[in-house]
């Protein structure tokens, strides 16, 4: 407390209550607005919505997770072909992929061993609630719990690509459990 | 002492020792009736308008009760001074005249001070600028106002960051703007069509360091303000973010991951020098430096829950912070490093932002919202900016004042904005 009042009341301005009339601090000025010179428009990129677009309501389009598309005879089950059949949901603040999304991982997996040549991106989220920047690392570490998962499973390392979007990319938006919980994700995209 | 100033410390000290007690529900409307009253004198339209600008930043502050115009008396001024026989029984303990003229090109503006209480005038001033830039005229007198009667700068000449977000024509647009620290002159210095975080100010003003995810990952990316360049750190090619000026611009810690473990490292900025700080199992992320450079306060998940730790440049191993509750994160140190402030679950389900002192491990919750996160100092530490959700799952910045009074939303022309940081003091 006493750390305080020196603070708020340095002794100095105490003292020096005096008429300053006249005292003209006439500031510098920056240079004109320094940052309307500085606007970047970040090129648009076809691409840039793959996986990503939002329709009217704010939520994801996943069209991409067609599978039976991909390659009829590898993973082309109907179950497959489903947004729900590729992406993997979890608890609050947990990392640990739960046993009913195990059937899901050995799809992926099957998919990768039967074309070499096949790729996944695994995008890590989270839901709204926490710090972004934490919430950045929970969803990395979502991914990373996924790829694991599919390496055990004999895919190679090289085949799975991971990223977080941590709570950027909300599949749904509102405010209750409901809607965190289909936030809570690892999609899993299968690229060309 | 000068009694004023000495009713203005006891007043500080009892609001502190208020905020010690929790009691952070004040509106603003009621809040200021305890601070210092002010009020503020103007007769011509361009006056008016100044002060209302002027008066707006030091009800901001959580010192002052700027009091109605209006009650000034009908003759304040008199042949340049006050007219000290018509302010008798006021309310008012300070009283400020503005005067704006045209200069040669510019505009001038002399504001003074009276201490109504001692009857005298204690602070005249002359600024100029622009003429399109009353407002800036305003918050440096403001500042300098501020500075006379708490003997703390003002921060009102300064500018905020923060990110915006829109539909445009069905397609998602993420701005990173730079607008004057009332929300004012807001300008996009960044749109990309995916997602931007975690700008932070260079300690010099001149640059913004943040988060893109321009290339489908989260990379850290360096902007100049001046030039508008920009370059990604540390380097393309792997993911980062949480970036965080060391006090003297040199350094940036910033998070990245290895061996799938999300590590702190410092990049130095000159060299391009990049070494590891955190060696945990665990997630470790959004760092903040000591004020005076020699440490890191940090968010790790080692003990299995996401709290804050701090380590020494130094240290080899880390310390927690003696902070309750099973979610502490995001910290940020003011620049004189006297408050910490962070980001903590609470009770009802929620997050809110709270400040510790490290020197009493004084706790101090702020604000407790469904998600308020990301605060951020003004330079003076007096104020802060963080971002909030209100009930109707609308996003906005709010400012609150140390001492937990005065929390008002900051008014802004658009919507979805978050992720605020407090530019250094212009220079």
């Amino acid at each position: 407390m006493r750390r305080f009042f020196s603070r708020t009341a340095p002794p100095l301005i105490l003292l020096g209550l005096g008429v300053v009339l006249g005292a003209c601090g006439v500031p510098e000025e920056e240079p004109p607005a320094a940052v309307e010179d500085s606007k970047i428009l970040l090129e648009e990129d076809p691409d840039a919505v793959e996986g990503v677009a939002l329709d009217d309501e704010g939520n994801i389009v996943t069209g991409d997770l067609d599978i039976s598309s991909e390659d009829g005879s590898a993973a082309g089950t109907a179950a497959g072909a489903t947004d729900q059949g590729m992406t993997i949901y979890f608890d609050y603040d947990s990392t640990t992929v739960k046993p009913r999304f195990a059937e899901t991982i050995q799809r992926a997996a099957a998919h990768l061993q039967n074309n070499p040549a096949g790729r996944l991106r695994l995008e890590g989220h989270t839901d709204e609630r926490g710090t972004r920047a934490y919430n950045l690392a929970l969803g990395e570490r979502r991914a990373q719990s996924v790829r694991d998962m599919i390496l055990e499973l004999g895919a190679l390392a090289e085949q799975v690509d991971w990223v977080s979007y941590g709570e950027e990319l909300p599949a749904v938006t509102g405010q209750d459990e409901g809607i965190w919980g289909q936030n809570r994700r690892v999609e899993i995209i299968l690229e060309e | 002492m000068n009694p004023t100033r000495l009713r203005a410390c006891a007043l500080l000290l009892s609001l502190f020792v208020g905020a010690a007690q929790a009691e952070f529900r004040i509106d603003i409307e009621q809040g200021v009736e305890q601070g210092i009253p002010i009020v503020l004198v103007a007769y011509s339209e361009s006056e008016k308008k100044l002060v209302e600008v002027v008066g707006a930043d030091l009800a901001r502050s959580g010192f002052f009760n700027v009091l109605d115009p209006e009650t000034a008396p009908q003759a304040a001024v008199r042949e340049g001074d006050l007219n000290w026989d018509a302010w008798d029984g006021h309310l008012a303990e300070y009283a400020v005249t503005a005067m704006v003229s045209p200069g040669a090109g510019r505009l001038q503006l002399d504001i003074r001070l009276f201490d109504l209480l001692a009857g005298k005038a204690v602070l005249a001033r002359r600024l100029s600028a622009k003429p399109k830039q009353l407002r800036r005229l305003a918050h440096q007198a403001a500042d300098a106002l501020h500075e006379q009667i708490t003997g703390i700068p003002g921060a009102f000449d300064t500018r905020i960051a923060y990110i915006g977000q829109t539909r445009e024509a069905g397609r998602v647009r993420y701005r990173l703007y730079v607008a004057d620290a009332d929300g004012h002159n807001p300008i996009a210095i960044l749109t990309s069509p995916r997602p931007l975080l975690s700008p932070v100010w260079s300690p010099d003003g001149m640059s913004l360091a943040y988060v893109s995810f321009e290339t489908r990952r989260p990379q850290v990316f360096l902007q100049n303000l001046r030039d508008a360049s920009r370059r990604a750190l540390p380097g393309s090619g792997r993911s980062s973010s949480a970036p965080a000026f060391s006090p003297d611009g040199r350094r940036l810690a910033l998070a990245m991951t290895v061996d799938g473990d999300m590590e702190i490292f410092i990049y130095a900025l000159d060299t391009g020098s990049l070494s590891r700080f955190t060696y945990s199992e665990g997630i470790d992320t959004e760092p903040a430096w000591e004020a005076a450079g020699q440490g890191l306060v940090f968010t790790s998940d080692r003990s299995g829950k996401p709290k804050l730790y701090r380590q020494g440049l130094r240290d080899a191993q880390a310390r927690m912070l003696p902070l309750p509750g099973n979610y502490t994160t995001d910290a940020v140190v003011s620049t004189d490093g006297r408050y910490l402030a962070f980001v903590q679950s609470t009770e009802a389900g929620g997050y809110g932002v709270a400040l510790f002192e490290p020197e009493s491990d004084g706790l101090f919750p702020l604000s407790s919202g469904t998600l308020d996160e990301a605060p951020s100092f003004a330079p003076n530490g007096f104020s802060l900016i963080y971002a909030s959700t209100t009930r109707n799952g609308e996003q906005v910045l709010m400012l609150a004042s140390h001492n937990g009074r005065i929390r008002q939303r900051l008014p802004l022309a658009h919507s979805d904005v978050r992720e605020p940081a407090w530019s250094p003091y212009r220079r």
